[in-house]
């Protein structure tokens, strides 16, 4: 039987990096093979099979195609819990940074900037890149407990790109609504 | 001209082969079916050639009735017996029934609603499987065969209780669901095959009562749908709402009775029908004093409907951030729904994505035209090379309550289907031997707020610490957009689970009742066919058996293989009876043990897939 590892499940190595081109085609190549289309004039084994399988395909292939996903599975087959409260406290200066940013972004988001609110994005975005690699570096060296660390990390950063994504929507559809 | 698409069965190039499948478009004003005959799809006229089935049915007693023109034509006769857009109530509450404003009398039935006319008290899912016979039995008589499957749209923005509503209808109708699909989805899949174009696609879909917006991804021999937004309560209806309101608003006479309100409707509806050709229009109506003599002209219809517009292109907003596109994106827009023939969608779709949109091919066929290539893929018809698999999403969230009545989000929407994904809860009190699940749909954060799909219970837990328990809810969703969820406590290993009848749909006894009602209506004996559908049921499975093990008998013992010949054999033996329950068993049966063998021909599946196949050659 085919394991219960998801990157063994599409045929790739067990790593961070991955060719996510060749991803996609697996998963496409098997959802062309399992989904429940397939068999709609099987048998209900065969069909109750067929939704099980597709269910497990597509949710494979969305944890690895994410980056933050992928590094938590990562993480989780190395056996770290990226629940565990006593391993998540921040440092400081990250702390420091992250509030920096908060009020960067509530000063932006008041006064209606967004130019400001753009280029707080990039510099996020930038972060973002940066925690990525190194995070990718550290898996790949199976350096875990380093890696999950910066990966903590790196997933407030993630929310807080959310944030401002949001607030930059908001800002666009109230501009809608007065023109 | 219509007469000219008719062509005999036996005319067909493989007569003995092909099984005949229909779509079905199963609208909100009127409805059409589909099917593929000599490879290309094509909408089944009625005897007089008319394509189009209004969804219209007069009840003059419960048991008779008159569906589709014949219905319509008398509506402003017997306005409150000839039911009209009744799919704007499937899956409905009376009291969420009662917020769409339809003009009908309505009641609580069971914990769903009814329609209470003067002849008959019906339900919308009875009135939707009377259109939905009408259509069956439309296709039988011209393609000369029982239909085997059927596949039925639904809006994409349908939830759960719709769906299901939608499902039980085509069961009291006597149709094999195939698959439900999705209307954007079925009109894609139409233009997809035509075009066979690789992009970024967008299906703005406006109908009678629903509004649906889809973006696509279409690449070789697959479609993928990446968002979906919409309003199953924004449609064709809502503009022809806004035009009755306008002449109210100006006549003195501010209170209609429910019939001069109907009458008011309808002739709203022929105004704005009139001005997609015409600057203005007038017309004159069955009522008298300030409402005999109507005009409109496009200007003001234009004004009135600009908020209703805007609400669609923000619903496609929405769905454009989910997918984290831009409307510049979209290489592609195709019109769909009657509703979109409307001057201003036009104008206003083209100035949102600075691109004209598509209509080539017909707003009101297109649905039900890709819905008959789908039945026709899924019951195996499809022709060598001609391989395609369409690949669609959750509209809404799904999720659970948890303290304080807040929503724990377990499928997000726009997951790609089928999914399956498990949450870990715990109890919150010591001692706690029982939990309430009480599982929602919906984007907000307050169960209140999000629509209520099942409660069902967990006991028999054993009694713990507060925090202790390990509770797994698992929801999964299947390809028609239907869930079932399951729970099981970990630590003492007690487990539930639910196929979510919907709070609000109709119980498994109230289907059975009208089943059996509307077989005795047809002077049908019904164990007899009964007994037939199980017959055809238990062939199947012997036949889709004894094909796997022409292909794959090396992956079974020679033990396992004999099990499995032997119940193959009892099941054909008892066959040639005519007991239902022997038969029924006797299937399960050989389905049962079959199960294993199943999983282990999947599983060789994925592997030949991995091997370097591209998607092409499968």
């Amino acid at each position: 039987m085919i394991s219960n590892d998801s990157f063994d499940l599409f045929g790739l190595p067990r790593q961070y990096k991955i060719d996510l081109a060749a991803l996609e085609q697996k998963w496409k190549i098997i959802s062309a093979q399992v989904h429940p289309d397939r068999f709609a004039s099987a048998s209900s084994a065969e069909k109750r099979v067929a939704v099980e399988w597709s269910a497990r395909v597509n949710e494979a292939y969305r944890v690895l195609k994410d980056p933050i996903k992928r590094a938590e599975y990562l993480c989780m087959l190395a056996g770290i819990d990226m629940g565990d409260r006593q391993q998540s406290a921040m440092n400081v200066e990250f702390l420091e940074n992250q509030m920096f940013w908060r009020e960067a972004l509530e000063d932006t988001r008041n006064n209606h900037q967004i130019d400001d609110l753009h280029l707080l994005q990039a510099s996020v975005a930038e972060a973002s890149k940066t925690y990525e690699i190194t995070i990718g570096d550290s898996l790949d060296r199976q350096q875990w407990q380093k890696a999950a660390t910066q990966l903590r990390e790196w997933m407030f950063v993630q929310k807080f790109a959310q944030e401002i994504t949001h607030a930059l929507r908001a800002l666009r559809d109230q501009d809608r609504h007065i023109s | 001209m219509a007469l000219l698409q008719i062509s005999e069965p036996d005319a067909s190039p493989t007569p003995h082969q092909r099984k005949l499948a229909v779509g079905i478009d199963l609208g909100t004003t009127h409805s059409l079916v589909a099917t593929v005959r000599h490879s290309v799809p094509e909408v089944l006229p009625d005897a007089q050639g008319r394509f189009l089935l209004p969804s219209a049915v007069r009840y003059l007693s419960a048991q008779h009735t008159k569906i589709g023109f014949e219905a319509l034509h008398e509506q402003n006769k017997f306005p409150l017996d000839t039911l009209v857009s009744v799919k704007r109530l499937m899956g409905k509450s009376l009291e969420d029934a009662q917020q769409t404003r339809i003009p009908y009398k309505l009641d609580q039935f069971g914990q769903s609603v009814s329609i209470v006319t003067e002849h008959a008290t019906v339900t919308p899912v009875e009135v939707s499987s009377q259109i939905l016979r009408t259509l069956r039995e439309r296709a039988e008589a011209t393609l000369g065969g029982s239909i085997v499957g059927a596949v039925i749209t639904v809006p994409a923005y349908f939830d759960d209780a719709q769906r299901q509503a939608t499902r039980d209808a085509a069961r009291l109708a006597g149709l094999n669901v195939l698959r439900l699909l999705n209307e954007p989805t079925a009109a894609a899949v139409a233009y997809g095959l035509d075009h066979t174009q690789e992009g970024l696609f967008a299906v703005y879909d406006l109908g009678g009562g629903t509004f649906d917006f889809s973006l696509l991804k279409l690449s070789k021999g697959l479609f993928e749908v990446v968002a979906t937004g919409g309003d199953t309560a924004l449609g064709g209806d809502d503009f022809d709402a806004l035009i009755a309101q306008h002449f109210l608003d100006q006549s003195a006479d501010k209170t209609l009775t429910e019939t001069d309100y109907r009458h008011l409707l309808s002739a709203s509806k022929r105004l704005r029908e009139n001005l997609t050709d015409v600057e203005s229009t007038s017309i004159e109506t069955d009522l008298t004093g300030a409402f005999a003599h109507l005009s409109l002209s496009r200007a003001e219809f234009d004004i009135m409907a600009k908020a209703l517009v805007k609400q669609t292109l923000e619903c496609a907003m929405r769905a454009l951030d989910d997918a984290n596109l831009e409307p510049g994106a979209v290489q592609d827009i195709v019109l769909v729904g009657g509703a979109t023939r409307m001057p201003l969608i036009r104008q206003a779709v083209e100035a949102f994505f600075k691109r004209a949109p598509r209509c080539t091919i017909d707003p009101d066929e297109v649905v039900a035209l890709g819905a008959a290539l789908q039945a026709n893929s899924l019951v195996g018809n499809r022709a060598p090379g001609d391989d395609w698999l369409l690949l669609d999403v959750t509209p809404l969230s799904l999720g659970i309550e948890t303290m304080g009545g807040l929503v724990e989000t377990i499928i997000t929407r726009n997951s790609t289907i089928p999914v399956a994904r498990a949450q870990e809860f715990t109890t919150y009190k010591d001692g706690q031997t029982a939990i309430a699940l009480h599982v929602l749909q919906g984007e907000r954060d307050l169960a209140q707020d999000c629509r209520s799909l099942a409660k069902f219970e967990l006991r028999g837990i054993t009694p713990m610490v507060a925090g202790a328990a390990r509770l797994k809810v698992t929801f999964q969703v299947d390809a028609d957009g239907l869930l079932s969820v399951s729970a099981r406590e970990e630590v003492s290993g007690v487990e539930a689970s639910v196929t979510v009848k919907p709070s609000h749909g109709l119980t498994d006894d109230e289907i059975s009742k009208m089943l059996t009602d509307s077989m005795s209506e047809a002077k049908n004996d019904s164990t007899m066919r009964m007994l037939r559908e199980q017959q055809v049921d238990s062939t199947a499975l012997i036949e889709s058996v004894l094909a796997a093990l022409l292909k794959d008998h090396d992956l079974l013992s020679s033990a396992e293989r004999d099990q499995i010949d032997t119940q193959i054999l009892l099941t054909q033996e008892v066959l040639k009876s005519d007991n239902v329950d022997l038969i029924k068993d006797q299937t399960h049966q050989l389905s049962q043990v079959t199960d294993a063998f199943a999983a282990r021909r999947m599983d060789r599946s994925i592997r030949a897939a991995l091997t370097g196949k591209t998607l092409d050659q499968l």
